[in-house]
């Protein structure tokens, strides 16, 4: 093929924020993919400082919609390293709970009303309902009962407002925490039957060798705590993220690229988790993963639909097991004795790593803060897809190929809005 | 079912974005009036909520801020049993909101028997902002409108039945 075509999408469909794709085609070869992000930038690290610490985790909850708790989880651990603060099993327990509801609820979404529709071949969830019924009902039920989760724990699903530094402002009861049984049992039948129709679904072959970097702890499945680690043998604490993953700014994007020292992509996000930490999942959805035949090495990122409903039995299951065994905590919230000081820290967001870092004045007033999301860590690997996805298929027609490569940014259900954090401004006076 | 005493009033929106909170100011102003056998709650604008939240009941008004290049202000009532909502309903991960419901629920089957969307048209919506000032003006002839809906429905559902 001669000549130069390009193949462009001018708003993408079904991803959180404003973004276009091109891809640039000369002579027959792809020459370049790109991402394109052009979502305002939103300044969170600058709306936090000057504030008081117990305020990061409700400004944080309010960048995202879908992942507040991830926000909330990120801030209160970083700003309990920057005073010192330890938490007790149960505040440990509760937090693990809540982030359980958030999975449940931002990959029911994802998985049924977002992917579902790309690899069945419908417009939407909409016209999706008209021909499977069945399907769009269990993700409206599965995100139901990790909204419930949310509201319980957090006071309100959307935004919760109960989390503090130290714990929560009010903890549940044993009676109140056992009302949710029912629904997640039912819940976690429902993600098993979720698997086994994902894993039956066909996707196109695609094999990619990014990096992948997860949290990773010795004894489960990683929601708040762990070193961060990757399948290239890195292995570090939080405080070090800075070091091993810079961010920096591209023309083509408002949202800043993260790169690895050395200039390579890497990928964070259920893949990366999964691959990570495959044999910490609970025995059921261990069991369950085995059943489909989905290893630890499994690099196809149209199979992110599989993973991510072994993660939704996973959260289910997890959220079970710490329902029975909970003991309300004797304080809320533990003691908190302000500081000037450092914190940082890492937890896992439905998308993957979500890293927070907060300088504090003795007074607790946040002098500086930063905030990696997944989204933007993801983007560079999101373009390497693009050119490994596009590039052998150049002669399709041209809609079919713009609809695989649509599909190819939807496998990371990308949060645009949450990426856009930051944009490097600079006035050349002459 | 007596429709008489199930009615149900969802208010809509976020506080402290600005005109986005008029959903909510409008269901606390309905709550506070106490209308017998009027249900009123509020949420953010989910549709996996809204769905849940509506089932089974057999007259919901939903209340909510509106964007259609009107002055700011102006009160729309939309009756979406009508036709199609809105246009490109699911643009989101976190845009399934309303009018998805409304879709989804008209492929489930699972909308009201009578449904209406009582609208006040806004234009600011910024982080940590207040209600403009026409909005909140608004509020007075939006609560009335839905008293009058309410009326209108009791009306149509006491036709509907024989009287004993």
């Amino acid at each position: 093929m001669a000549g130069t075509r390009t193949i462009r999408v001018d708003s993408l469909a079904r991803v959180e924020g404003e973004g276009a794709l091109t891809l640039e085609v000369r002579g027959g070869e792809l020459v370049d993919a790109r991402l394109e992000i052009f979502e305002p930038p939103r300044f969170f690290e600058a709306l936090l400082r000057g504030r008081h610490y117990a305020e990061a985790p409700d400004i944080t909850a309010r960048i995202c919609g879908i992942c507040p708790v991830a926000y909330q989880m990120s801030a209160v651990h970083a700003v309990e390293d920057a005073l010192g603060v330890v938490v007790s099993d149960p505040i440990r327990l509760l937090r693990r709970l809540l982030y359980c509801g958030e999975w449940i609820e931002s990959h029911a979404l994802h998985v049924f009303l977002l992917h579902a529709p790309d690899v069945l071949g419908f417009e939407d969830a909409i016209s999706m309902a008209k021909r499977n019924d069945e399907l769009v009902r269990r993700g409206l039920r599965l995100k139901q009962v990790g909204n419930r989760i949310m509201s319980l724990l957090g006071g309100r699903e959307i935004h919760p407002i109960n989390v503090c530094v130290g714990g929560f402002y009010r903890v549940p009861t044993r009676v109140e925490l056992s009302a949710l049984e029912a629904d997640l049992e039912w819940a976690r039948d429902a993600a098993y039957e979720t698997v086994r129709w994902a894993a039956g679904l066909s996707f196109p072959e695609l094999e990619r060798a990014d990096e992948r970097v997860a949290l990773s702890s010795a004894s489960e499945y990683p929601f708040n705590e762990g070193r961060v680690v990757s399948d290239r043998g890195l292995s570090i604490e939080p405080e070090d993220f800075e070091e091993e993953f810079i961010e920096e700014q591209v023309a083509h994007s408002t949202a800043l690229h993260a790169r690895r020292p050395d200039g390579r992509s890497y990928l964070v996000g259920p893949m990366a988790r999964f691959a990570l930490n495959r044999d910490r999942l609970s025995p059921a959805a261990l069991a369950a993963a085995d059943e489909v035949g989905l290893g630890a090495d499994s690099r196809n990122p149209f199979l992110s639909i599989v993973i991510r409903s072994i993660e939704i039995l996973h959260a289910c299951d997890d959220a079970l097991r710490m329902i029975e065994g909970y003991a309300p905590p004797d304080e809320p919230a533990a003691r908190v004795e302000v500081r000037a000081g450092v914190g940082h820290a890492c937890t896992e967001a439905p998308r993957g790593i979500l890293y927070h870092h907060y300088r504090l004045d003795e007074r607790g007033i946040i002098e500086e803060a930063r905030i990696v999301p997944p989204t933007s860590q993801n983007q560079r690997a999101i373009e390497d897809d693009l050119r490994a996805f596009a590039a052998p298929r150049l002669e399709m027609a041209e809609d079919e190929l713009r609809r695989g490569c649509e599909q190819t940014i939807r496998n990371y259900d990308p949060c645009i809005s949450c990426a856009t954090h930051f944009l490097d401004l600079r006035v050349n006076r002459r | 079912m007596n429709e008489r005493t199930d009615i149900l009033l969802i208010g809509l929106g976020h506080r402290d974005r600005g005109d986005d909170e008029v959903g909510l100011a409008l269901a606390d102003e309905m709550k506070a009036r106490r209308l017998a056998g009027v249900d009123v709650t509020s949420g953010a604008c989910d549709a996996a909520w809204i769905l849940e939240t509506w089932r089974g009941r057999a007259g919901v008004i939903v209340v909510d801020c509106i964007r259609s290049d009107r002055p700011v202000g102006t009160l729309h009532r939309i009756d979406p049993l009508d036709g199609p909502f809105v246009d490109g309903a699911s643009a989101s991960t976190h845009g399934m909101g309303l009018a998805s419901a409304v879709e989804l629920g008209r492929v489930l089957g699972d909308l009201p028997r009578r449904l209406a969307v009582v609208g006040i048209e806004g234009a600011s919506f910024r982080l940590g902002s207040v209600m403009s000032p026409e909005v909140r003006t608004a509020l007075p002839g939006a609560a009335s409108m839905i008293e009058a809906l309410i009326v209108e429905w009791r009306g149509a559902a006491s036709a509907d039945v024989p009287h004993a």
